[in-house]
C-alpha cells in the first residue's frame, strides 16, 4: 500500500503540473490566436474613427458654418471681443487632494 | 570466443561499412546544419512564418488655432489620410457565362464614377489577371461587395479571388478647396515598393521629407487554421510627422469668400490675398481665385489653361509693384534725413516742405513722369495721399544725389529684402528683380541707367512678389523689424518636435532695419489713403483704424508696357495701435472700364480696396478685436461723429492746406 502511495503521489504531482502547464500553454495559444483578430478590430475602429472625423470636419467646414451663421437662426450671434473673455487659470491639484 | 578467420574479416567489413554510413550521416548533418545552415533556416522560416506589412500614416496638416486668444478649439485638419479600397477583378478566372451578371452586380453595389462605369464591362474582356474596376471605395461598400461575392462564387464554383479588394489610403481634404494651392495633394498612384505618395506640389511637396512615413513588418506564425501572433515586430512602422500650419481655416475661408466676390466684381483674370501676422511673419491666410480643388487635381494638370491655377502666384509671380513702393521711398528719404542730422548736416527734405510736382522731367528720361491727377504743390502727406509719382521721384532724386546709387540700391536689398527670396516653405518662390548697376538685361540693355532710381521710387523697373511686399508692410506695421514669413508653426509627432517656429528665439533673430520714429511718420502718411481725399476710401474698415497704400501697374506684355493689362494691389494693416494683420489684395488683369462716381475699375483703390475692407472687417470681428475708432463710420451712420472720428481733423487740415496751395 505504502509502495503504491509512494508511486502514485509523485505521478499525481507530475500529472497535475503537466496538466497545469498544458492548460497555461493552451490559454496562451488562445490569446495568441485572438491577437491578430483584436488587432484587426482595433485597426478597423481607428479607421472608422478617422472616417467619422472626416465627416465631422466636412460638416464643420468654415464656409459651411459661415453660411449657417448668416441664416436667420444664428444671425444674432457675434464673436466676443477679446476683452469680454475672462480666462480662469486652472491651479494644479495638490497631491492627495 | 573464437571466430573463424573468414568471419572476422566479414565482421570488420560490416562494422567498417556501418561506420562509413554513420560517417556519411554525420557528414550530411554537418553539411545541412553547419554549411547550409542559413539556407535551411530561411526555408523553414518561410514554411512556418510569414511577414505582414504594417502600413504607416502620412502626416497631416493642422490649422492654426492660436490666432484667437482665449478661445480654445478642437484641432482641425486641412488634409489627412483615410483608408479606402480599390475593387479588382481577375478576368481569366471568371467564366464567360457569369461575366454580364457579375459586371452588373458590381456596378450596382460599388457606385463607380461615370468614367469607371463606362469602362467597367470592357475590363472583363481583357486578357489580364488583375484589372482595377472601381477606385476609392469606403469600408461599407467593400463589405457589401464581399458579402454578395463570397456565397455567389462558392455556389457557382468560381475562384473566390476572381473578385478582390486592395486597401489603400486616400488623401482627404475635409475643407475641400480651402488653401488648395498652398497644400496641394498627392497623386492617386503610390510607389509600389515603399508605398510612398507622390506629391503634386505645394506644402505636400516641400514638406514631403517630414510627411513621409516608413513601412513596418510584423511576423506571424503559420498554423493550419489560425495565424498566430509571434510578437516579433521586425520593423516598427513610422508614421509621418504632422505639420501645424500658420494658416487659420476660418481666416482662410473669409479671405477666399471675399476674394472670389472681388475678382468676379472687377472681372479680373485672377486674384489673390495674403494675410500675415506682422510680428511673427506667420501667414494667416493665403487665398487665390480661381480655386484649386486638390481632390480633383488630375483635371488641372491635364488642362494647360487650368495648370496656372495650381501655382501660388503671391509667391511665384513677380510684378512691378507700382505705387505700393512709395512708402518705401518715403522711409528711405526719412532715413537719409536722420543720417544727415546725426552728421550735423541739413536734411534732404522736410515732410512739410512744399514740393513742386507740376513737371516730371528727370535726368535721363526721354518722357516726363506723370501723375494721374495734376497737382502743383504737395507736401509729404499730400504726396502719399494723392499717390504722386513725381513727388516720390523727387525725393529719391535727392537721396541718390546725396548718398549715391549704390547706397540706395543697398537699402532696397538689405533693409527691405528686394531681389532676394523670403525663404517661404513653398516650391518655386521668385526672388523678383532688383536692377543692378553694370548688369545687362537679356535684351542687352543695362539694368541700371541714369533714370532708374526715379522709376524705382514709384515701383517701376523693379519686380517683387506679393510676399515680399507684404513683408515690407509688416515692417511698417511692427515698428521696423524685417520678419521672416513662414507657413509652418511646428512639425511634430507624438510630442517629438522636428521644427518649431513659435519660439521667442526665432523672433529675436529678426533684424530691426528702420527706426520707430521713421516708421511712425510713414504710417501717419499712409493713414490718409483710406480717408476722404485718399486713393482708397473704399478700404476704410469702419470702426477701426487702418493704414495702407494702393498700387496699379501696367503689365509687361511682349517686352512692352501694356495699356490694357494691369496688376492692381492694395496692401495695408489694422488696427494701428497693435496691428493684428498685414493684408495684401492683388487683382491680375481686372477689366478696364470706368465706374461712374468711383473711377477706373482697374485701379487698386477701386478693385482691391473693397476686398481689403471686407476681409479686414470680418477678420477683426472673428479675432474679437475691440473697435479702436468707434466714431469712424460712414457719414449717414448714426454712430458717426465727425469730432471724435479718428483722423478727421488731420484730413480737414490737409484739405485746407491743399486748397490754399493748389487752388
Amino acid at each position: 500500500m505504502r509502495f503504491f502511495a509512494k508511486i502514485f503521489i509523485p505521478i499525481a504531482i507530475v500529472a497535475i503540473a503537466l496538466y497545469a502547464y498544458i492548460e497555461e500553454h493552451n490559454r496562451l495559444t488562445k490569446m495568441r490566436i485572438e491577437v491578430p483578430e483584436l488587432a484587426k478590430k482595433l485597426r478597423l475602429l481607428e479607421e472608422e474613427n478617422t472616417r467619422l472625423q472626416f465627416e465631422s470636419e466636412k460638416f464643420q467646414n468654415p464656409l459651411h458654418l459661415m453660411e449657417l451663421a448668416r441664416g436667420p437662426h444664428f444671425s444674432h450671434l457675434r464673436h466676443p471681443y477679446q476683452n469680454d473673455i475672462i480666462t480662469i487659470p486652472v491651479k494644479p491639484q495638490k497631491e492627495g487632494s | 570466443m573464437n571466430f573463424p578467420r573468414g568471419n572476422i574479416g566479414r565482421l570488420f567489413a560490416l562494422v567498417g561499412f556501418i561506420f562509413f554510413l554513420f560517417a556519411l550521416l554525420v557528414g550530411q548533418f554537418f553539411h545541412i546544419q553547419i554549411l547550409e545552415r542559413d539556407k535551411w533556416r530561411t526555408q523553414a522560416g518561410r514554411q512556418h512564418y510569414f511577414d505582414v506589412i504594417e502600413p504607416f500614416v502620412r502626416g497631416s496638416f493642422y490649422s492654426n488655432l492660436a490666432v484667437k486668444k482665449g478661445h480654445p478649439e478642437i484641432p482641425q485638419k486641412f488634409a489627412f489620410d483615410i483608408k479606402k479600397f480599390h475593387l479588382y477583378i481577375d478576368p481569366e478566372n471568371i467564366p464567360e457565362q457569369y461575366t454580364n451578371e457579375i459586371a452588373s452586380q458590381l456596378e450596382a453595389i460599388s457606385h463607380p464614377s461615370d468614367r469607371e462605369r463606362a469602362l467597367l464591362r470592357a475590363q472583363f474582356d481583357k486578357e489580364s489577371r488583375s484589372r482595377k474596376i472601381v477606385s476609392w471605395m469606403d469600408e461599407e461598400t467593400k463589405e457589401r461587395i464581399l458579402k454578395w461575392w463570397r456565397p455567389y462564387a462558392k455556389k457557382r464554383h468560381i475562384a473566390s479571388n476572381a473578385v478582390f479588394v486592395v486597401g489603400d489610403t486616400e488623401r482627404c481634404h475635409p475643407f475641400g478647396k480651402l488653401a488648395g494651392q498652398v497644400l496641394h495633394t498627392v497623386r492617386a498612384q503610390k510607389d509600389e515598393e515603399t508605398q510612398q505618395a507622390y506629391p503634386t506640389g505645394g506644402l505636400e511637396l516641400s514638406q514631403d521629407p517630414f510627411l513621409r512615413g516608413k513601412l513596418g513588418k510584423r511576423r506571424l506564425l503559420r498554423s493550419p487554421r489560425h495565424f498566430l501572433e509571434t510578437n516579433m515586430v521586425i520593423d516598427c512602422p513610422i508614421d509621418g510627422k504632422d505639420v501645424h500650419l500658420t494658416i487659420n481655416h476660418c481666416l482662410q475661408a473669409i479671405a477666399e469668400e471675399e476674394l472670389e466676390r472681388g475678382v468676379r466684381a472687377c472681372r479680373a483674370r485672377c486674384g489673390w490675398a495674403l494675410m500675415m501676422d506682422p510680428y511673427t511673419g506667420e501667414i494667416l491666410a493665403l487665398a487665390q481665385y480661381p480655386f484649386f480643388f486638390p481632390d480633383n487635381y488630375q483635371s488641372y494638370f491635364n488642362n494647360p489653361t487650368l495648370i496656372e491655377d495650381t501655382k501660388v502666384k503671391a509667391i511665384t509671380d513677380a510684378n512691378e509693384p507700382g505705387s505700393i513702393m512709395k512708402p518705401v521711398s518715403l522711409a528711405i528719404a526719412l532715413k537719409v534725413n536722420k543720417l544727415r542730422r546725426a552728421e550735423g548736416k541739413a536734411p534732404i527734405f522736410s515732410p512739410d516742405e512744399k514740393i513742386d510736382t507740376s513737371h516730371g522731367s528727370f535726368p535721363g528720361r526721354s518722357r516726363p513722369i506723370t501723375d494721374t491727377h495734376f497737382h502743383h504743390w504737395l507736401n509729404m502727406h499730400m504726396g502719399v495721399q494723392k499717390s504722386s509719382n513725381i513727388y516720390a521721384a523727387t525725393l529719391i532724386g535727392r537721396v541718390v544725389k546725396t548718398m549715391g546709387n549704390g547706397w540706395y540700391r543697398n537699402e532696397l536689398e538689405t533693409t527691405f529684402g528686394f531681389g532676394k527670396t523670403c525663404g517661404i516653405e513653398l516650391p518655386g518662390e521668385s526672388a523678383g528683380v532688383l536692377p543692378t548697376p553694370g548688369k545687362k538685361h537679356p535684351n542687352g540693355r543695362f539694368e541700371w541707367s541714369v533714370p532708374t532710381p526715379y522709376s524705382l521710387a514709384f515701383g517701376h523697373n523693379i519686380q517683387a512678389t506679393s510676399l515680399q511686399m507684404a513683408r515690407v508692410y509688416a515692417l511698417f506695421a511692427n515698428g521696423g523689424t524685417l520678419v521672416e514669413p513662414t507657413l509652418i508653426r511646428k512639425i511634430e509627432k507624438n510630442g517629438v518636435t522636428a521644427v518649431d517656429n513659435t519660439s521667442p528665439e526665432r523672433l529675436a533673430r529678426f533684424p530691426r532695419v528702420i527706426d520707430q520714429d521713421i516708421v511712425d511718420q510713414v504710417v501717419r502718411a499712409m493713414k490718409f489713403i483710406t480717408k476722404r481725399g485718399g486713393t482708397a476710401p473704399a478700404a476704410n474698415i469702419w470702426g477701426y483704424t487702418e493704414a495702407g497704400k494702393t498700387g496699379t501697374s501696367e503689365k509687361i506684355v511682349n517686352g512692352t508696357y501694356s495699356k490694357n493689362n494691369h496688376v492692381s494691389t492694395f496692401v495695408g494693416f489694422a488696427p494701428l495701435s497693435h496691428p493684428a494683420f498685414v493684408l495684401l489684395v492683388c487683382m491680375d488683369e481686372p477689366a478696364k472700364f470706368y465706374i461712374p462716381g468711383k473711377g477706373p475699375n482697374q485701379q487698386g483703390g477701386i478693385c482691391c480696396a473693397p476686398v481689403f475692407r471686407e476681409i479686414g472687417r470680418r477678420t477683426l470681428e472673428y479675432l474679437g478685436i475691440p473697435l479702436d475708432d468707434p466714431y469712424g463710420w460712414p457719414r449717414q451712420d448714426p454712430r458717426y461723429d465727425p469730432k471724435k472720428a479718428d483722423w478727421n481733423r488731420e484730413i480737414e487740415e490737409l484739405e485746407i492746406l491743399h486748397k490754399r496751395w493748389n487752388g
